[in-house]
């Protein structure tokens, strides 16, 4: 059939070979001025060919890059850095719990209780999927350090409990001594492990993201389409016949891959920098946030539960004020900062509101037991009522776990759908490209055959 | 559980991080027992010469004179007492009720009751042993009591009542611990707190075993019941309270070192002093002390330790 439609043409024109082709660029002149049509012809189709496959081979690279990139955002780094978070978070609020648990003495609430329970399953939970998800990354030892510890600190804590139901001094000494553990060990263990996962997404995030590769890949693919439109004008010069089927395909799937490559990571960029935007990096933000809240609040708790009469756990209250803000470079206005535009926004608005209210309410229980109220005091820091240092705790406590779960969604969405965009586009690219060697070597060879 | 080594050692370093002095020379302990302990350092030698025991004579029964640092308690409106809040059966917290209990805290409420007629007119402070002295200094309490034992080295530095209570160092160890005394503690971990006479006693034992301080005496019965220490050493009525707190401990060996205690009292407060001696005299007396001594250590109830005053 390649040879009814070569019939019909006119007999190839003999070739000027000193003539070089007008507007080809000297080098492939040159190349192409020193040898015979047919041989040209050869060359051509075998270079076409040899491009194409090349030209495949890469995009078929840069999509695995990004789509790998994008699938591990979702698939490893999240739940990783999630884990990280819950951890960290469920850790804190077990040691702030547990403190002020502690203060209620024998009868503790039963919320309370429940809390602390949930705190350490949740913990324990997070800590076995982060385990299985960390493999033989730099978190792996954390994890296990967290892992052997979380029982001793459990340990730790019933025992300080059984001793205080008991009535016995002994009590508050364990727990001092679960808390220095909490704080010595296992929380910077947390903290490291939840820093190497938000690392971890951040570049798996900048692989799915980086424009370098991509721009290099779509300057490829114009170069390809200038090329083939470059050999389909000489052929056309050569033979006077406007169109060749084959390298017509060709063309067009060139333009395909390069409009599909081009709205693909255009698309998946769009959503996985909105799944960061505003959802990982406001999470990020509203964390470490809620994590001091809960180192504090602890503080708040040992400081009446403290039988030394050391006051570094007060000490460290007003140390974590002062970073938790609010305020200019402070975590909570930096959160709020973050969760701008963000569906948490309003709660982490109202998180830094209720923070400069508890701060007050701390005031009023510190001052209580400077002077000797300490029983007052600690029913302010334990019980519920309008403007106990326990209530607002609640409130900023709420506030920011609300802003992280609100938040939390858009990025799962965002990042979903970003790596939903990659999906069919490696063997695309592959199947797109090995039709444009195809339709290069079935227009080329056709032309080559009216020669034989 | 025996949780693993690297878990406890960042606990016991925060703990011993706290502690900057254990080495406090020549504690009173020591000069009472010249004939127990032959080394000594230097700086006690030189405070042997005072008669640690003999406080200010009071002038009658307490009373509150104008211009006294009593009537600037009184003006304030409560008494600051520095205090412990972990020692069982002296001064410590009981979670039951939220409030401060012990003989020591006795003696204090029997303070405010001579000056403002009631005793709880009372702001406790809790502190740790290594801040006694400091906070007497800096006026941060008007008095402490917190089984502190009077001896020549802290008499530069603060004043004393007289004797209330009279106790001597002993060793707390597990039920099933072979050792009788610190004689068999040699090379063992033996825990007290940080800035008492006893790590001091510790540390010169002629068995050379190894202090471990901590800043509360509960946090040495954890470190036991934990196996990081093999015996706490320190005096018998804090032996007792935490034996109290642990049916599987013993008190063994004999009372190695005579432990006088007293309240602590600035040196700027004589007139207060003489004050706190008058209201121990009438303690004496009254029979308080000895209902104190039933209800908190036990009985039999010895009789109380004799004032001795300054000639």
């Amino acid at each position: 059939m390649g040879a009814a439609v070569t019939a019909v043409g006119d007999p190839p024109r003999p070739a000027p070979d000193t003539r070089p082709a007008p507007g080809t660029r000297p080098a492939l002149g040159q190349f192409l001025r020193a040898r015979t049509t047919p041989a040209k012809l050869r060359l051509l189709m075998v270079g076409l060919v040899v491009l194409c496959l090349i030209w495949g081979g890469l995009a078929a690279w840069v999509v695995s890059q990004r789509a790998s990139g994008a699938n591990n955002v979702v698939g490893t780094s999240e739940p990783l850095s999630l884990d990280g978070q819950q951890i960290y978070r469920a850790l804190s609020d077990a040691d702030a719990t547990a403190a002020s648990a502690f203060l209620s003495g024998g009868l503790e609430p039963l919320a309370a209780r429940h809390r602390y329970q949930a705190d350490i399953a949740q913990a324990a939970a997070h800590l076995e999927s982060a385990t299985a998800a960390a493999g033989h990354s730099p978190a792996a030892r954390d994890l296990a350090k967290l892992s052997a510890g979380l029982p001793v600190y459990t340990g730790d804590v019933e025992t300080a409990r059984a001793d205080n139901r008991l009535g016995l001094p002994l009590g508050a000494a364990y727990l001092r001594e679960a808390s220095a553990l909490m704080r010595g060990t296992l929380l910077p263990a947390a903290r490291d492990v939840s820093a190497q996962a938000d690392a971890q997404l951040t570049a798996a995030s900048g692989q799915a993201t980086g424009l370098p590769l991509a721009l290099l890949l779509l300057v490829a693919a114009g170069l390809l389409g200038y090329v083939l439109y470059r050999v389909q004008r000489w052929l056309f010069q050569r033979t006077h016949r406007r169109l060749n089927p084959g390298l017509v395909v060709a063309s067009v799937a060139a333009v395909v891959s390069l409009l599909w490559l081009a709205i693909a990571f255009f698309v998946a960029r769009g959503e996985l920098l909105e799944a960061r935007d505003h959802g990982s990096t406001p999470v990020a933000a509203l964390a470490r946030a809620d994590i001091a809240a809960l180192q504090a609040r602890a503080d708040e708790s040992l400081t009446l539960i403290d039988a030394g009469g050391d006051d570094a756990f007060e000490a460290d209250f007003k140390t974590v004020e002062h970073r938790l803000g609010p305020g200019p470079a402070t975590l909570l206005t930096d959160a709020v900062t973050a969760a701008r535009g963000s569906p948490g926004a309003g709660s982490a608005s109202a998180a830094a509101t209720a923070a400069t209210a508890w701060y007050a309410a701390h005031r009023t229980v510190r001052a209580l037991d400077d002077n000797g109220k300490h029983t007052q005091a600690v029913r302010l820091v334990t019980t519920s009522g309008p403007g106990h240092s326990g209530t607002v705790f609640t409130r900023l406590d709420g506030s920011l776990t609300t802003a992280i779960a609100a938040d939390q969604v858009v990025f799962r969405t965002h990042a979903v759908a970003g790596r939903d965009v990659f999906t069919g586009l490696e063997v695309g690219v592959i199947v797109l490209a090995l039709i444009m060697a195809a339709g290069c070597f079935r227009g080329l060879s056709t032309r080559l055959a009216e020669y034989r | 559980m025996k949780p693993p080594a690297w878990l406890r050692l960042p606990v016991l370093l925060l703990m011993t991080a706290a502690v900057s002095a254990w080495a406090v020379p020549g504690s009173a302990a020591v000069t009472a027992r010249s004939a127990l302990h032959s080394a000594r350092p230097a700086a006690a030698a030189a405070a042997t010469s005072c008669d640690p025991t003999a406080s200010l004579r009071p002038a009658g029964p307490p009373q509150v004179t104008p211009g006294s640092f009593m009537a600037k308690i009184r003006a304030r409106g409560y008494l600051i007492a520095g205090v412990s809040q972990s020692t069982y059966h002296f001064g410590f917290l009981n979670p039951l009720d939220g409030n401060t209990e012990g003989f020591d805290i006795d003696m204090v409420h029997a303070i405010a009751k001579a000056i403002f007629g009631n005793p709880n007119k009372v702001q406790f402070k809790a502190i740790s042993d290594d801040q006694r002295i400091p906070d007497v200094r800096s006026g941060a309490v008007d008095i402490v009591a917190h089984t502190m034992t009077i001896n020549c080295e802290r008499l530069q530095q603060v004043d004393f009542s007289t004797v209330y209570f009279e106790a001597g160092q002993r060793v707390l160890v597990l039920k099933n611990s072979p050792a009788k005394s610190l004689a068999d503690l040699g090379g063992k971990r033996v825990c007290a707190t940080a800035g008492s006479t006893s790590i001091a006693n510790i540390k010169a034992a002629a068995s050379h075993p190894i202090p471990v301080a901590v800043t509360n005496f509960t946090d040495c019965l954890v470190l036991l019941q934990q196996g990081d220490v093999a015996a706490i050493s320190t005096d018998d009525s804090i032996l007792d309270g935490l034996k109290a707190q642990d049916p599987w401990t013993k008190i063994v060996g004999p009372v190695f070192t005579s432990e006088p205690y007293g309240l602590a009292i600035s040196q700027q407060h004589s007139d207060f002093v003489r004050f706190v001696n008058a209201v121990l005299q009438q303690l004496r007396t009254n029979g308080r002390w000895a209902a104190s001594y039933a209800h908190w250590v036990g009985t039999p109830v010895p009789a109380p330790p004799p004032a001795h005053y300054k000639a």
